[in-house]
């Protein structure tokens, strides 16, 4: 079977929102002037969060594992940039944002600023720290797939949570 | 490298089922056993906190959003003067409206359901309503299988209601030892009960930050776990 984020060809934006009224925005975007809502009753959504559980439960760590940044992949290619921007929830809480997307899907060149550019228009500033670390994960994801493959076999690690 | 964690893996399950094996013995008759454990409601109630609490762990200042459905396994038993228990399984779920599907899941699979309230927040109504339809749906779940399970007069399932951040809700100045009957009798909670129908609620309140008050709040789920 497909990895969903690849078979949907883009980047998946998912963060809950900052009013802690229950909702959640769930965004599949392509490119800098597109974005599609994946609605709650959308059977995209089950597939989405799944996913993450299924990512943040076995996922390997790779290239970053910061307090504000983690990276977790699976060797299907899945993988889960979980960011906690600056920007605080209604409650003072830290409300990260998580980014979902396939290490081999083609049309990584302007990931980063794709990345930049939907974060910022959801409202959610990014620290010096967050922009460091995310520019680790593209200059990687900049290689060439068999090479990508090869670096989350070599370097990605399993975590030991409590 | 993969082959070392294959190995860690096998060994950490190894150690682990002989660790149980040695050790039943003594522990299953000491320890109130919970079984497995859900725990859910509306973002920002204190459901990560009371799972800190339920896990032995004082919670930290820095608070994040949950971000995913998360499972404990192999948890410690817990003991102190005051308790004795040992939880199978304890599932966190995310609060957002997209998790419904997912809770009630674990509302079917779990022998025991924790449903998060902040009881600060009580008179908004806009908040009780998504609280009635949360607990309307779960009470729907926990009739539908107990009817298909055809479990006759057997004993159904009860969902425990959490009331949390006690301390700046409308009951703070309510004595401790009285406070879960006088909120019990509430209006804003008589409208969360009448969702209920056969189905069996109990209604506990709490300060999750403060460690005399969380302790009271479990040693009053074991009494009525075992009872």
């Amino acid at each position: 079977m497909t990895a969903l984020a690849e078979r949907l060809n883009g980047v998946v934006l998912y963060a809950q929102t900052l009013d802690n009224s229950g909702d959640t925005l769930c965004w599949h975007v392509t490119d800098f002037n597109a974005n599609h809502t994946i609605h709650e009753f959308d059977s995209h959504r089950a597939e989405v969060i799944h996913r993450i559980d299924a990512i943040e439960d076995a996922g390997r760590s790779w290239l970053v594992n910061t307090p504000v940044v983690k990276c977790r992949v699976l060797f299907n290619g899945d993988c889960l940039l979980t960011i906690t921007p600056v920007t605080l929830d209604a409650s003072g809480r830290n409300a990260p944002v998580q980014v979902l997307f396939n290490v081999y899907a083609r049309g990584h060149a302007q990931w980063i600023s794709l990345l930049r550019h939907w974060i910022v228009k959801i409202k959610r500033d990014l620290s010096a720290d967050v922009q460091t670390s995310i520019l680790e994960v593209d200059k990687v994801l900049q290689m060439p797939w068999p090479v990508i493959a090869l670096h989350v076999i070599l370097f990605s690690r399993k975590l030991k949570d409590d | 490298m993969p082959v070392f964690d294959t190995i860690g893996d096998a060994w950490s399950s190894f150690s682990a089922f002989f660790s149980d094996l040695f050790s039943s013995g003594n522990e299953t008759s000491e320890y109130a056993r919970l079984g497995g454990v859900a725990v859910w409601g509306q973002p920002d109630t204190g459901k990560t906190t009371f799972i800190s609490r339920l896990r032995g762990n004082t919670p930290g200042d820095e608070k994040t959003q949950t971000t995913s459905r998360k499972v404990y396994k192999n948890i410690e038993g817990q003991t102190s003067e005051d308790f004795c228990y040992r939880i199978d399984e304890l599932v966190d779920i995310p609060g957002s409206r997209d998790r419904l599907n997912d809770w009630l899941k674990e509302v079917g699979d779990k022998s025991n359901i924790f449903y998060v309230v902040d009881l600060s927040k009580l008179n908004d109504n806009a908040y009780r309503s998504k609280v009635n339809f949360d607990i309307g749906k779960t009470i729907e779940k926990i009739e539908a299988d107990f009817i298909a399970g055809g479990r006759g007069d057997a004993h159904i399932k009860k969902v425990s209601i959490i009331g949390t951040h006690l301390d700046k809700s409308p009951w703070a100045a309510v004595a401790a030892c009285d406070a879960n009957n006088v909120i019990a009798d509430s209006d804003q909670m008589r409208s969360i009960y009448d969702a209920f129908g056969e189905v069996k609620g109990v209604i506990y309140s709490v300060n999750l930050m403060d460690n005399k008050s969380a302790n009271q709040l479990i040693q009053d789920i074991i009494n009525d776990c075992i009872s």
